[in-house]
């Protein structure tokens, strides 16, 4: 019986160490971005508390005042985030659309060709997206003139968006085919039945869709740079700038803090999104698991 | 689309006419269906699973394509017309209420979206809520509900549109037996009430032969027997009705048949002899099915005419009476016994057929020749 307790106990002890050991390591570049952004920037770098702390690498980031050489991405990070969020707010509401729309026409409707297109997506998903690379940028720059724009970004992340339309397809099938039916007889049309009845009722992958589709373009690196281009500064978005703040040689000293900050502020929309649809994620998941 | 003038019979309200459905991988799950449906009437589609009947009534509904012949509901051709144009109502076996919704929206979903004006909406909720007995959970949500009362909000949601036509998938099968019993009894109370042309789908020959004005007994796809309760119960057109309609079933025993004597011979030799005025005007071939249904085979207590000694196989006791089986002619005979004494396995009876009841088939056709 003691044996039993002992042996529990060690079990309990030696899980939770490892448990504690991998909490740090994946807390630890969190917790150390968030120190350095409040560092002031002499004196920060690769200490993890910093020597002093001030707000300043958050006011430099926005209004371009801060202590070191002047340079032409000073007060761009505003004009980034703000080409960020337009990117991904329309991006997330056009490829969300496409996506719960591409899975139930694939749920409910039977047409020529539906087997087909889906054994095909399946297979082009196999291949990595940037293998299109060269195509999508010859496509933006002669054929939508975009190229340079973070116009063409939203194109781009919406336009093959419906390819990822497994998962809310996979929900849409539980959903009883006589309740289309049923809104069909009381008088409802497709679209009716979709938005009225089908989409309220999967409201989790309505959730999950649109957090995947905000997610995907807000740290979306590859594309927006070839896309966008180095010289067009103030088409960036912020993953490119942040990443321009570390990987030019010259600007790596006086940027240091804010590409902290900056790190910091862009993480801050996709919490609030998450925490703000966390509840019905959640409810959503669990509602009428359980017959009442 | 007006096709008026082709309408053959004026009390038809709804029509099917040579109706066939094949599916895309070119099975026909329809043949040939006609039948005219008078209003007010109650129709019951009965037969076993993949016997067609949901299919055709998905026809009716709009729900599937018709693949040739005609429907007709009020005199107007509906083959392409979508179902809200047609103006009906249906209840699935699966309630198929919208969850999201309360009792209330879910009753007033179709109503709105005929853009009737809300005091209306309000009106006719109420009253079917009331005549349903479920005025109390309107506030609810479906989950909230038992199966019942599910069934009833479903049945709600018909009745408020008021529809031309109502059709029912099978309502009652979701139900536990005592509570299927029950909700039958109200659902003839409430085609009485409200007279609604009713189109209704079930396996259960019980709940067509309680409920329906009309039964169409389906088989493979086609037609059996169309006719009130009565009429199929008492002349089956073929084995197939005879075997279906009726429980226990209907025992069928090969036998000989002397035309001059007037004698069945069954293949071990038992003679029964069915009186003139029964078979008269009838030809009856020498190789025959006799058909008699266990409530015409009565316990007797002395010998004579058509009285048989019989060994018990299996007494199942029901409580008011017994049904006996016993091998009899080469088959398992059915008889029912009432249960005012105990009966045993083994027992030895007596039974008597009432063959002024007993049934003839054609063996090469299956059908009745009387």
């Amino acid at each position: 019986m003691k044996s039993l307790k002992t042996r529990r106990l060690v079990g309990d002890i030696v899980i939770y160490v490892i448990l504690s050991i991998m909490a740090i390591i994946w807390l630890l570049p969190i917790i150390w971005l968030v120190l350095q952004s409040f560092a002031t920037s002499i004196g920060a770098r690769s200490r993890l508390i910093p020597t002093s702390f001030s707000l300043e690498a958050y006011t430099a980031l926005f209004t371009g005042n801060h202590s070191g050489s002047v340079h032409t991405y000073d007060g761009m990070f505003f004009i980034w985030f703000k080409n960020t969020l337009i990117v991904a707010v329309l991006s997330c509401i056009i490829s969300t659309l496409f996506v719960l729309g591409t899975a139930y026409a694939l749920s409910r409707f039977r047409f020529k060709g539906r087997d087909l297109f889906m054994r095909t997506n399946l297979v082009i998903g196999m291949f990595p997206g940037f293998l299109g690379m060269i195509i999508l940028f010859w496509v933006m720059k002669e054929i939508f003139h975009l190229q340079g724009s973070y116009w063409a970004l939203v194109i781009i992340y919406s336009a093959g968006a419906g390819g990822g339309y497994y998962i809310s397809k996979g929900f849409f099938d539980t959903i009883s085919k006589s309740i289309d039916e049923a809104a069909e007889i009381d008088g409802a049309n497709k679209a009716q039945i979709f938005f009225q009845i089908i989409l309220p009722l999967a409201k989790p992958i309505v959730i999950y869709t649109i957090l995947t589709s905000f997610m995907g373009p807000w740290g979306e690196y590859v594309t927006s740079s070839y896309i966008i281009g180095l010289q067009n500064v103030e088409n960036w978005t912020v993953a490119i700038g942040l990443y321009k703040f570390m990987s030019d040689n010259d600007l790596m000293m006086s940027y240091y803090t804010q590409f902290a900050a900056g790190a910091v502020v862009v993480a801050i929309p996709i919490t609030v999104l998450f925490f703000a649809l966390q509840k019905y994620y959640v409810s959503g998941v669990t509602g009428g698991a359980v017959k009442g | 689309m007006e096709e008026k003038k082709n309408v053959s019979n004026d009390e038809a309200y709804v029509s099917l006419r040579h109706i066939d459905k094949i599916y895309d991988n070119n099975v026909q799950a329809v043949f040939d269906f006609n039948l005219d449906i008078k209003k007010h009437e109650f129709i019951v589609f009965v037969g076993p699973s993949g016997c067609g009947k949901s299919t055709t009534l998905r026809m009716v509904a709009g729900l599937e394509d018709i693949t040739k012949g005609e429907l007709y509901i009020d005199n107007e051709l509906c083959n392409d017309k979508t179902p809200k144009d047609r103006d009906i109502a249906m209840v699935f076996q699966s309630y198929a209420l919208y969850p999201h919704m309360s009792v209330y929206d879910n009753m007033a979903f179709g109503l709105k979206l005929r853009r009737m004006p809300k005091y209306e909406i309000d009106k006719r909720v109420h009253e079917a809520a009331r005549i349903l007995q479920i005025e109390e959970y309107l506030d609810r949500k479906p989950k909230a509900l038992s199966g019942g009362q599910r069934q009833r909000v479903a049945l709600g949601r018909a009745i408020v549109r008021n529809a031309k036509v109502f059709l029912m998938d099978e309502p009652l099968s979701n139900l536990d037996a005592k509570l299927r019993v029950a909700m039958r009894s109200e659902i003839i109370k409430l085609h009485e009430s409200i007279g609604a042309t009713t189109i209704y789908v079930t396996h259960d020959q019980t709940e067509a032969m309680t409920m329906a004005s009309r039964i169409v007994v389906m088989k493979l796809g086609k037609v059996q027997q169309i006719g009130s309760p009565i009429e199929i119960y008492n002349h089956p057109a073929n084995l197939f009705v005879a075997g279906f309609i009726g429980s226990p079933a209907m025992n069928f025993l090969r036998v000989k048949w002397d035309a001059k004597k007037g004698v069945a011979t069954t293949s071990d030799g038992k003679e029964i002899k069915v009186p003139a005025e029964v078979t008269k005007g009838h030809e009856i071939p020498e190789d025959v099915i006799l058909g008699i249904r266990p409530e015409d085979l009565h316990p007797s207590e002395k010998a004579g005419e058509n009285t048989f000694d019989i060994v018990v196989n299996v007494a199942e006791l029901l409580g008011h009476e017994y049904y006996i089986h016993t091998d009899f002619g080469g088959a398992d005979l059915i008889s029912k016994f009432p249960a005012v004494k105990p009966i045993a396995i083994k027992d030895q009876l007596k039974i008597s057929f009432d063959v002024k009841k007993v049934h003839f088939f054609d063996p090469n056709t299956e059908m009745a020749i009387f």
